[in-house]
């Protein structure tokens, strides 16, 4: 159990910490507007109206597509990196009793490879099925507004949640692959296979395992937004930045956990004996 | 004209005449002030002036959208100088060929930049002149503007003889005009039908005896007379009619509908037809609205009407009652996009997905209100929409933002998510981005592109009237506009008339600045440099008269005083008064002021404790002002740990998405 908490723990404050290094460049930008010149600071680009923050955008207008190209590549470089800790995770979901550290390191790396290749894969699959969706959305839109139905724009609607699903389903079968290939100790393929399999008989336990714990983070992520927008950086009080920080830090944990339900249910699927035995 | 039609033409006419008998020739500058309640505002309808007045019946052929109409112009010579000839409009030919102003640029059609793509024209049959021996005159007709020889939106018709001051003409006309598939305003699109621009319409005359004629610029709007309009629309009894002015009377038999739509003291007519749509009616301010939109669209026609509910009344005190009894607000479907967002009188149309608003932006407001602001700004003070696109849409821009600013505070652009956006802080920023691209005051033609023209008649017109209300008190402004207003309703203001109003309400200088602002790219941007601190010091050296005391007195520092100085720059031409924040390293704040006359300011400081931030315009006054991130600068600049903390929780929440 302790293991469990200081592997999900660190899983957290990993993604915590990539989640700085991608902002760090957005604020360096953002100090180089002179905004700190201002005795108010960067709390003038949280004020109502918003009208430094349009500003900075103004200001910045130019290098807003090198820095979202930057930031996009270095976001995938660290979700890769990312697939460090979360192999210690699973592991760690994964054992009955804890084994020693070396042997339980040891395990956590070996799995690295599958978990990368299983990662790219998922995500390539992700933007394929998302394309996919939408493209399907925008094909129904132009007939809807040929046939002018009164909301073309329903074509779209339907295509992203179409889109989503797809994607949906992709990251619930990589999960449940990541999971296999961690219980199994399955390659890429073979974990995808066992992923598979899972999904398509146990459909029925996966959906409300996943689901369950995918509520509870956008539960905490609105529970979040809502706490902020109250307690309003842009209002003196360096308690405010404070308090800002600890409920967003307290979200990204409770993401964590409900993270680590779901692959913890995904791990007991996948080692359920009608599925290893195929 | 069939006899039937003739019959009533007459009857019409005589009462057209009888309002028109009330004109008198040459008084176009400006109309009585206006009333102060809406009953004494009514009545100042059948007072107002009536030069040109159409009496007119469309019947529509919704397979070959054409619409059929003949009926009767009354038109009388306000002017001062005899007329030889008359100019009409007929803006509809601007689709007809592409070698039309209008259609012959290759990038697009000014406003959406969408092309036409059925062709619209307009065909006179005949127009004869009952006074003149029922003389057709339209085989007289000429290109009104002989530099585009190829456009037909702009006709000369040469009367056999000159037409006295004050003598009227009664002119029969027929005519057959084909709408385009919707482009801009005006067109089909399927069974939804919106005609704007569809009759021959006779330019506006000034007091000298010039009328106002130009062709259909792509980036140009309109300009006519006042005058009543009595329009019947026929259409397939299946259709439902929305149009300018009060509903008069309704008929229907052999599957199709008759509308009789009257409308007193305006100076344009627009309908639109269309089997699909819903009604929703709701009094505001004693205005009878109609809102017709289509299925699905129902929480957008609510929100139109909300805003109405808002702004209506809110304009009335500003600017002056709005007199006429009623206002049809139409939301065309899906695919008329483009019949969407634009003003006529009494009638406005909105537009917009049906989602709108859903995620907390103020899109339907924002353009209900801007239509409905120009009821003002355009309809009851009818500017020269062509040659000064300034005195309308800026106008209106100013009073749309400060309608919804006190409606809906700072979140009137968008409200969600914990976030709040104002119209006013995106005009600034458009403005700022654009200021030099044209004079403000440019005719709609001289831009170099739609994209300038919005840029500076919306946004930089609106930043301007914001800052001058910021500036001098919005009172005062809201005081200025209001007299304008009042003073030039149903009259022809030039930009001298804002000006003078404003300099009379606003003090000395606003005229120069407002020339500078207008007419000459008039820019400002203030900047704070150079923050200097050092220790008071008790001065040394030769201190005594002639210089060569041997010995020289030693200096020193007075213990804990200083002096602080900072150069706060003014670049541009437009001088603006400011306040100077002084802040030292206590935190002690100092506050001085600047005329802002000059191009630099040196301020002084002599304090207990180091001057550490200067800022110029802490209230945000000044909101022209080219780039608002350099009005400070401090000794030691605070890092932006708010946008660090929020950046990093969005890369966390990025990385949940995108990690395993």
């Amino acid at each position: 159990m302790k293991r469990r908490t200081v592997a999900i723990t660190l899983d957290f404050a990993l993604r915590s910490a990539g989640g700085l290094m991608l902002a760090l460049p957005i604020a360096a930008v953002v100090a180089g507007t002179g905004i700190g010149h201002f005795p108010e600071g960067d709390r003038l680009l949280f004020e109502p109206g918003g009208l430094f923050t349009v500003e900075v955008a103004r200001r910045l207008l130019g290098s807003l597509a090198p820095l979202a190209t930057t930031s996009l590549a270095m976001a995938l470089a660290l979700a890769l990196a990312l697939v460090v800790p979360h192999s210690a995770l699973l592991v760690a979901l994964a054992e009955r009793d804890e084994s020693p550290a070396p042997a339980f390191w040891g395990r956590a790396a070996g799995r690295v490879p599958a978990l990368l290749a299983l990662s790219g894969l998922g995500l390539a699959a992700q933007l394929v099925a998302w394309t996919v969706g939408t493209a399907v959305g925008s094909g129904a839109s132009t007939v809807f507004a040929q046939s002018a139905a009164p909301w073309p724009e329903v074509g779209h609607v339907a295509g992203f949640a179409l889109g989503g699903a797809l994607a949906l389903v992709v990251g619930v079968t990589r999960d449940l692959s990541r999971a296999a290939a961690v219980v199994h100790g399955f390659d890429g393929r073979g974990a995808l296979e066992c992923g598979l399999r899972t999904l398509l008989s146990s459909s029925r336990d996966a959906l409300p395992a996943f689901v369950g714990p995918a509520l509870l983070s956008a539960l905490s992520v609105v529970v979040g937004a809502l706490a902020v927008t109250a307690l309003d950086v842009s209002r003196p009080g360096t308690w405010r930045l404070l308090a800002v920080l600890i409920v967003h830090q307290g979200v990204g944990y409770a993401l964590a956990w409900c993270r680590a339900l779901w692959l913890s249910s995904s791990i007991d699927l996948v080692a359920q004996p009608s599925i290893a035995r195929r | 004209m069939t006899s039937g039609f003739r019959k009533l033409a007459d009857a019409a006419a005589g009462v057209l005449f009888t309002g028109g008998a009330l004109f008198l020739a040459g008084v176009v500058e400006a109309a009585p002030p206006a009333p102060a309640d809406r009953t004494a505002a009514r009545a100042e309808l059948e007072h107002a002036p009536r030069v040109a007045s159409y009496l007119l019946e469309a019947r529509l052929d919704e397979n070959t959208h054409r619409v059929a109409g003949k009926g009767v112009i009354e038109f009388s010579n306000a002017s001062r100088a005899p007329l030889g000839e008359l100019y009409f409009h007929l803006y509809m030919n601007a689709f007809k060929h592409e070698k039309s102003l209008f259609l012959r640029s290759p990038f697009g059609a000014g406003r959406s930049d969408a092309r036409a793509e059925d062709w619209g024209f307009i065909d006179v049959k005949s127009l004869k002149a009952r006074e003149l021996e029922g003389v057709d005159l339209w085989p007289t007709r000429e290109n009104g503007s002989p530099a585009e020889p190829n456009d037909e939106t702009d006709v000369k018709v040469t009367l056999p003889r000159p037409l006295a001051p004050g003598e009227r003409l009664t002119l029969d006309v027929e005519f057959s005009c084909k709408l385009p598939r919707i482009v801009l305003r005006t067109g089909y699109s399927g069974d939804f039908h919106f005609v704007g621009q569809w009759f021959p319409k006779l330019a506006r005359l000034t007091p000298e005896g010039a009328f106002v004629h130009f062709p259909f610029h792509p980036q140009a709007e309109f300009y006519a007379d006042y005058g009543s309009y009595d329009v019947t629309i026929d259409v397939p009894a299946t259709m439902t009619v929305g149009a300018t002015g009060e509903r008069v009377e309704t008929r229907t038999g052999g599957g199709r509908r008759r509308e009789r739509y009257r409308a007193v003291a305006v100076h344009d007519f627009a309908w639109t037809a269309w089997p699909g749509f819903l009604e929703q009616h709701r009094t505001i301010d004693g205005v009878a609205v109609r809102m017709l939109y289509p299925e699905g669209h129902q929480r957008n026609a609510s929100d139109a009407l909300d805003a109405l509910a808002f702004a209506l009344p809110h304009a009335s005190r500003q600017y002056g009652p709005y007199p006429y009894p009623t206002l049809t607000v139409v939301h065309p479907p899906a695919g008329a996009d483009q019949a969407g967002g634009m003003e006529y009188p009494t009638l406005i149309t909105t537009g917009g997905p049906w989602y709108a608003g859903i995620a907390g932006d103020r899109a339907i407001e924002a353009v209900t209100v801007h239509e409905l602001l120009h009821q003002w700004f355009y309809g009851l003070v009818g500017n020269d929409e062509a040659r000064f696109p300034f005195l309308d849409e800026g106008l209106t821009s100013y009073a749309e933002q400060r309608s919804r600013d006190v409606a809906y505070g700072a979140g009137s652009l968008y409200r969600g998510f914990g976030a709040e956006l104002s119209a006013t802080a995106v005009a600034r920023a458009i403005a700022a981005e654009r200021g030099e691209d044209a004079p403000l005051a440019s005719a709609a033609s001289q831009f170099p592109g739609f994209q300038t023209l919005a840029a500076l008649v919306y946004s930089r017109s609106a930043t301007l009237f914001e800052t001058l209300a910021r500036v001098h008190g919005r009172e005062r402004l809201d005081r200025a506009l209001g007299a304008y207003a009042r003073k030039y309703r149903f009259a022809h203001p030039g930009p001298a008339e804002l000006v003078a109003a404003l300099d009379a309400e606003l003090g000395p200088g606003t005229a120069q600045l407002l020339d500078l602002a207008l007419n000459q790219r008039g820019r400002v941007n203030y900047v704070v440099r150079d923050v200097q601190t050092a220790p008071e010091r008790i001065p040394g050296g030769h201190l005594d008269a002639s210089g060569n005391t041997d010995e020289p007195v030693e200096g020193s520092t007075v213990p804990r005083r200083f002096h602080s100085r900072a150069l706060v720059v003014r670049h541009g031409e437009l001088e603006l008064p400011v306040e100077i924040l002084l802040i030292d390293s206590t935190g002690k704040v100092t506050k001085k002021h600047w005329n802002g006359a000059g191009p630099f300011h040196v301020v002084e400081h002599h304090g207990d404790a180091p001057l550490a931030t200067v800022v110029v315009d802490p209230e945000r006054r000044v909101l022209l002002d080219d780039d608002l991130l350099d009005n400070a600068a401090t000794v030691s600049r605070s890092l932006p740990l708010r946008t660090l903390e929020r950046g990093a929780y969005a890369g966390l929440l990025a990385l949940a998405v995108l990690g395993p």
